[in-house]
C-alpha cells in the first residue's frame, strides 16, 4: 500500500500532500528538502519516493509539496522561512493534527527547527536529516558542490547530474524519481519559484534563513530548544560534514535532555532513499522511546 | 516497537540458571521467547570498589523480553559465576572463549550480542573469533575497544570510601553516570552482593594482591586490543553493527565512538552510530526506553533481511 495523493486547502490555498497510514495512530509529518526554485533539482513529496512505507504500519503519516514546490504553489505573500513555517502550522490544522513527531530533510529540517522553535506544542519531536542550512557554518569554505550544472537546468539531465552529485551511489537515482523531478519542474509552483528568487533570493529568503538559524543559537544559549531532537546525519554527505552535524547535535543537546546523534553509513544527503531501512529505524525509534518516557522539558 | 518501561525496583530478572561451562559454573538468566539477545556487561573480574552482575541489564532484560528472548549471563569469575581456573586464565581472552562456550552450550541460533565497555570489547571478539554465533553486534561505551585515551583514572581513582563498601560501589558508579540518580538502590544492592561473595573475594586477592591484574590481565588486554583494532581495519568484522556511546560519559572519549565507527563502516554496510545525550557510561540505564526502542528497532532490522 502506497501513500495517497490528496489535495487539499491550507490558508485558502491548494495544497498537496501524500497521506497514509494508521489514522488515529501518532502523526509522523515529512518535510522534504530543496529551496524552491533554486535547488538544482526540484524538490516534492516525491523525493520521499518509497521509503516512508515502513512507516504507515504504526504512524499517520503526511507527506506535503511545501510552498513553492511539486504541486503547491506558494501564496501572494513573499516566499520565506516564516511564511513556509506558518503553512506547516495550517497545514497541520487542515487536518486536524494537534501535534506531529516532525521529520524534515535539508531545508525541511530547517523548517522543522522553525516549527520546534516557534510552535512547540506542535511538534512531539524533531528529526533533523542530512540538513547544513540547520547547522553551524563559521568560515566555511565556499561552496562548490553545484558550480557547473548541465543546461538548461531543471532538465531530466541537468537533475540528474545534480542527485548524483550528493549521493553516495547513484542506483538510487532511477527512472521513477527523474520522472517525477522533471514533472515537478514542469509544474506552476516550480516556475513561479524561479521567478520570485531570481530577485528575492538574496533579499528575502536567504536572510529569513539566517533569521532562523539566529534564533536557534539564541534559543540554545537560554531556554533551550523545547522539543526532543535528533540529528541524523549520512557518512558520504558531499553536501555537509560528520563535524557539523555533531556541532549542531552539542549546541542542541546542551539544554534540552532527550538529543540523539546518528550516522548512517554508505549514504549520502538522501539517505532516506539510500538507507530506507537505517532510516526508519532510527526515526521510528525516537518517536516510540519518546512517547514512553515522561514529557521532557528542557533541562 | 513499544516496550513498557519498568521502575528499576520492580524489573527484576527471574531466577537464575546455573551450567557448567568447561567446570566454570555460570550464572544466567533467560526469559522470552524468540531471537535471542544476548546480553554482556562489563567491568572485569577483581575490582575491590565496583561489581557489576546481570543485574546491570534489568531495565533492558525485562521490557525486551516481551518480544525477544533474552539471554544474561555472569562472565567467568563475575557477578555468580566461578572463577577462572587457572591464574593464566585471568585474561580477556578467556573472558570471550567462556563466552563462545556458554552460547554454545545453550544452542542458540546466532543471537543479536550486546556489549557494554569491556563487555563490548569481549562481545566484538566473539564476532571476529566465532561469527557463527552471532547475528549482529552492539557495542556501548566500549573504552576498552576504543582507540582513544581512556579516563576512567581520571574520574574514578583514590575512591575516598573504603573498599566493598555500598559507599564505595555508589561513589564509582555516580562518577560514571551523567545523572547521580541513575545509582539506584537495587543497583547498588546487587554490587554489595557480589563484592560479599567469598570466591570475588578470592579474584581480588588473585588481581590486586597476587598482582594478576598488571601481570597478566592488563598486557594481555593490550596485546589483544591491539590486534583487535587491526583486524577492525582489515574488515574482518562482518556483522551488523551498531555503536552506542553517551556524550557525557567521563570515562570514554566520544571521539571513539566516531574512530570505531569509521573503522567498522568502511567495509560493513550495516554500520550505525547513535550518541545519547545527558547520557554517561551507562546509556542503557540512563534512558532506557529511547535504548530498548533503538535496540529493539535495530534488530527488527538486521532480521529483516
Amino acid at each position: 500500500m502506497a501513500l495517497q495523493e490528496q489535495t487539499i486547502t491550507v490558508a485558502g490555498q491548494k495544497a498537496r500532500i501524500l497521506r497514509g497510514g494508521r489514522s488515529g495512530a501518532p502523526a509522523a509529518l515529512f518535510l522534504h528538502g530543496g529551496i524552491p526554485g533554486v535547488a538544482p533539482f526540484c524538490g516534492g513529496s516525491h523525493i520521499w519516493g518509497d521509503s516512508l512505507t515502513p512507516f504507515m504500519t504504526d504512524l499517520d503519516v503526511l507527506a506535503p509539496d511545501l510552498p513553492g514546490s511539486g504541486q503547491t504553489t506558494a501564496a501572494a505573500e513573499p516566499l520565506t522561512m516564516d511564511t513556509l513555517g506558518r503553512h506547516v502550522v495550517a497545514l497541520l490544522a487542515a487536518c486536524s493534527i494537534e501535534t506531529a513527531d516532525v521529520i524534515g530533510h535539508g531545508l525541511g529540517g530547517l523548517i522543522g527547527v522553525w516549527l520546534a522553535l516557534n510552535h512547540p506544542a506542535r511538534v512531539r519531536s524533531l528529526s533533523i536529516v542530512a540538513s547544513p542550512m540547520s547547522a553551524p557554518t563559521g568560515d566555511s569554505l565556499d561552496d562548490i558542490l553545484f558550480t557547473a550544472p548541465p543546461q538548461p537546468r531543471w532538465s531530466r539531465e541537468s537533475q540528474a547530474w545534480a542527485l548524483e552529485r550528493v549521493s553516495y551511489g547513484h542506483a538510487h537515482i532511477d527512472s521513477r524519481l527523474l520522472d517525477t523531478c522533471v514533472a515537478a519542474s514542469q509544474a506552476e509552483a516550480h516556475r513561479q519559484a524561479v521567478d520570485y528568487m531570481r530577485t528575492n533570493f538574496g533579499k528575502m529568503f536567504a536572510p529569513s534563513m539566517n533569521r532562523t538559524k539566529a534564533q536557534l543559537w539564541e534559543t540554545c544559549r537560554n531556554a533551550g530548544v523545547q522539543v526532543p531532537t535528533q540529528i541524523i546525519w549520512a557518512s558520504h554527505d558531499p553536501a555537509t560534514t560528520r563535524e557539523a552535524g555533531f556541532v549542531l547535535f552539542d549546541v542542541i543537546s546542551a539544554k534540552q535532555k532527550a538529543t540523539q546523534f546518528h550516522v548512517i553509513n554508505r549514504a549520502g544527503s538522501l539517505l532516506f532513499r539510500e538507507q530506507p531501512a537505517a532510516f526508519h529505524h532510527i526515526v521510528a525509534s525516537f518517536g516510540e522511546g519518546i512517547r514512553q518516557e515522561k514529557p521532557q522539558v528542557a533541562a | 516497537m513499544n516496550y513498557h518501561s519498568v521502575e528499576t525496583s520492580r524489573a527484576v530478572l527471574p531466577p537464575a540458571k546455573t551450567i557448567d561451562i568447561d567446570g566454570v559454573q555460570t550464572a544466567y538468566h533467560v526469559a522470552g521467547t524468540g531471537r535471542p539477545i544476548v546480553f554482556i556487561y562489563g567491568g572485569n573480574f577483581g575490582s575491590a570498589d565496583s561489581a557489576p552482575s546481570t543485574h546491570a541489564w534489568n531495565l533492558n532484560f525485562v521490557p525486551l523480553a516481551e518480544r525477544f528472548q533474552v539471554i544474561a549471563f555472569d562472565k567467568i569469575g563475575q557477578g555468580f559465576s566461578g572463577n577462572p581456573l587457572r591464574d593464566e586464565d585471568y585474561t580477556m581472552a578467556a573472558v570471550v572463549r567462556h563466552a563462545a562456550g556458554f552460547m554454545s552450550a545453550l544452542k542458540l541460533p546466532p543471537a543479536h550480542v550486546v556489549g557494554h565497555s569491556r563487555g563490548g570489547f569481549a562481545a566484538t571478539r566473539l564476532a571476529l573469533e566465532y561469527p557463527h554465533l552471532i547475528r549482529s553486534l552492539t557495542i556501548v561505551s566500549s573504552g576498552t575497544l576504543s582507540p582513544r585515551v581512556s579516563t576512567n583514572e581520571v574520574a574514578l581513582s583514590k575512591c575516598p570510601h573504603p573498599s566493598f563498601t555500598r559507599e564505595s560501589a555508589r561513589w564509582i558508579y555516580e562518577g560514571y553516570c551523567f545523572s547521580k540518580s541513575t545509582v539506584t538502590e537495587d543497583w547498588i544492592d546487587k554490587v554489595y552482593e557480589v563484592l560479599q561473595l567469598p570466591k570475588y573475594r578470592e579474584s581480588v586477592k588473585k588481581i590486586v594482591d597476587e598482582q594478576l591484574g598488571s601481570r597478566v590481565f592488563l598486557p594481555e588486554l593490550a596485546k589483544q586490543k591491539r590486534e583487535t583494532l587491526q583486524w577492525l581495519q582489515e574488515g574482518r568484522l562482518q556483522r551488523p553493527t551498531q555503536i552506542i556511546f553517551g556524550r557525557n560519559d567521563p570515562t570514554v572519549a566520544i571521539e571513539g565512538a566516531f574512530d570505531l565507527f569509521d573503522a567498522v563502516a568502511a567495509h560493513q554496510r550495516r554500520t550505525e552510530l547513535h550518541i545519547f545525550n545527558q547520557a554517561g557510561h551507562f546509556s542503557y540505564r540512563e534512558h532506557p526506553s529511547r535504548f530498548n526502542a533503538l535496540l529493539g528497532d535495530f534488530i527488527d532490522l538486521v532480521d529483516r533481511w
